[in-house]
């Protein structure tokens, strides 16, 4: 266990840090320009492990356990999170025959 | 060794010591537990069996929660090493949830969407106790775990509530569009929390170190994280950066739903909110914060955007939902300029505020639910002359509009004044000229309110209905609640003090 600790302390942590940025930065582009439901759970999915890698990184650093502890219950809640989602869109599926979400045009002023 | 002994055996006792404090939540976990059985073995035979299961629970639930002012001393008690915190004014908070939550369940059990669908209700009714025990500990919450914890709690149950109707293409849309705006919120949410860990090394809010940390860094830096870490909780409470969700979803949820979600998750928002901007501020230097200023401007600001966009964007609905859903957005910003002046008065008039606008709104919603039950409408246009059939509920709906207005003699001018007043004693005391703008664009967006409210009751006495279709009756226990919540929005409003009397922390 320590020299996992130490392993993560031999990359500088600015690295950690510009990495998760681009991880989470790739995440938020792919919410934004894509339609389909899936991709963009997806994509969410690539937000959330940005910020894992980075609790991880400064968990190493710090010394301090309760990041990584944070960590699992990201990953515990986001798979709840996407089953109740996953849910939605098979619901959907069966209406409208597509999770292309610019469908969702239902309700609009 | 010795030492690793002991501190498991004083957290082992802190853990032992904290339960009796949880006991509405456990109850709560229980009912939940005992619904899913019932609903397993017996629903075929009792009918509605789980409701009155939920029902008559959150009410023991309520009665738990009243008698916890009494248990706890008056500066409040840490529980389990500082997750949570039960203080006087979350157990206030816990109190209005909870009569929210009863009232939107004995809403439900009329509604006709709710009655048709293929699912049945009982799942429901357990999702709607869950609901309010993720807003418990919302509210109690201290340390950035809890928060996100009891945030996914709440939100990922009411993904469901509001896709419920299950084959209705607007309930549908509503609940993934609630999902996906609100799994974002939560990662952006996530992104500043792990920031604020990685500059202060604690997830305690309220921990020294937590203060400390984030004042000796950049403040450049903090106020990202600090913003992003924000970004979850307006989402909940409905402010202006995160407020997109809010027409869309309040309109296609079924209708308890959105009286739920308008009321309850907000109050839950507001408190920790005020719990977030305090350990923010709690500065241990005499001079204070440095954060003081700019939370103060942040909130002034968003309250000004997030009323302006709310009040403005309802004048051209013709949905009623979605016009209450724009007017909920309103409110949000007329809280939040209590919190941007923040002081224990600007907490009290907080509260009464939420109190008002609890009954206030869940009674709108019951009106618009007993007409859509009527005539299976929402849209603005079926209201006209509807004021003349329907006498009671109809004044009663004027009554709750006028309250959510904000003019006397209902509780919502009292609540206005108190929120005002507040915002003018921060500007007196901190000479924040930005305060005192939020203060002229409240009362602006007061009068604007106005325009768009006052459209239904015009709409039900003034204008003569087009057609004339045979029309159910109405039924009695919506209309034996509305009349009650109408009644104490009067009361509130010409005898404040009793309540405000009661509110002490």
């Amino acid at each position: 266990m320590e020299n996992i600790t130490n392993a993560i302390t031999l990359v500088p942590l600015n690295h950690y840090i510009l990495l998760s940025s681009i991880i989470f930065f790739i995440g938020i582009i792919g919410v934004l320009t894509r339609r389909n439901a899936i991709i963009v759970f997806m994509s969410i999915e690539l937000m959330l492990n940005a910020v894992n890698l980075l609790l991880t990184a400064f968990s190493a650093y710090r010394g301090d356990a309760a990041g990584q502890v944070f960590v699992f219950f990201i990953m515990a809640v986001a798979a709840a999170e996407v089953a109740v989602g996953l849910a939605i869109i098979v619901m959907i599926y069966r209406n409208n025959n597509s999770i292309d979400i610019d469908l969702l045009n239902k309700l609009k002023n | 060794m010795k030492n690793f002994v002991e501190i498991i055996q004083s957290s082992i006792n802190d853990t032992l010591g904290s339960w009796i404090y949880l006991l509405p939540e456990i109850s709560l976990a229980f009912i939940f537990i005992l619904m899913i059985i019932a609903d397993l073995f017996w629903a075929k035979r009792i009918k509605n069996l789980v409701a009155i299961i939920a029902v008559s629970g959150l009410f023991i639930v309520f009665l738990e929660v009243i008698d916890q002012f009494i248990l706890i001393p008056p500066q409040g008690v840490v529980l389990f090493s500082a997750m949570i915190k039960l203080s006087t004014a979350a157990i206030w908070y816990k109190v209005l949830i909870t009569i929210s939550g009863l009232l939107v369940l004995l809403f439900s059990l009329r509604d006709f969407q709710l009655r048709n669908t293929e699912k049945g209700g009982s799942e429901y009714y357990s999702l709607v106790l869950v609901v309010t025990l993720g807003l418990n500990f919302m509210v109690m919450a201290q340390n950035l775990l809890m928060i996100y914890l009891s945030i996914e709690f709440v939100s990922v149950c009411s993904y469901i509530l509001a896709a419920y109707l299950t084959g209705n293409k607007r309930s549908e849309e509503s609940g993934m569009k609630y999902a996906l705006f609100g799994a974002v919120a939560s990662a952006v949410m996530l992104y500043g929390m792990s920031l604020l860990y990685g500059f202060t090394g604690t997830l305690d809010i309220t921990n020294q170190a937590f203060y400390n940390g984030l004042a000796s860094i950049n403040l450049m830096s903090a106020s990202v994280a600090l913003l992003l870490t924000l970004a979850g909780l307006f989402f909940k409470i409905s402010a202006f950066p995160m407020q997109v969700w809010v027409p869309d979803v309040y309109e296609g949820a079924p209708t308890p739903i959105t009286a739920f979600l308008s009321v309850a998750p907000k109050v839950a928002g507001i408190a920790l909110l005020i719990t977030f901007i305090r350990a923010v501020n709690s500065g241990g230097s005499p001079s204070g914060s440095v954060f003081l200023a700019s939370t103060e401007n942040l909130l002034a600001a968003l309250a000004i955007i997030t009323m302006t966009i709310g009040n403005f964007s309802a004048l051209w609905q013709t949905n009623v939902k979605r016009l209450m859903a724009y007017s909920a957005i309103g409110h949000s910003g007329f809280i939040l300029m209590g919190v941007a002046a923040y002081s224990m008065t600007g907490q009290k008039a907080i509260l009464f505020f939420l109190f008002v606008y609890a009954l206030a709104n869940i009674g709108a919603f019951l009106v618009i639910g007993y007409f859509s039950n009527v005539f299976h409408s929402e849209e603005l246009e079926d209201y006209k002359g509807m004021g003349m059939k329907y006498p009671l509920v109809s004044v009663a709906m004027v009554i709750f509009l006028v309250s959510l207005t904000g003019l006397p003699p209902t509780a919502g001018f009292v609540g206005k004044f108190f929120i005002f007043s507040a915002a003018i004693e921060a500007y007196m005391l901190g000479g924040n000229v930005l305060l005192l703008i939020m203060v002229v664009f409240g009362v602006v967006n007061t009068v604007v309110s106005l325009f768009y409210y006052f459209k239904i009751p015009l709409n039900l006495y003034l204008r003569k209905a087009k057609t004339e279709i045979s029309l159910d009756k109405g039924n009695l226990l919506f209309s034996v609640i509305i009349i009650v919540l109408a009644l104490f929005t009067l009361f509130l409003g010409v005898f404040p003090n009793k309540l405000i009397g009661l509110i002490n922390f």
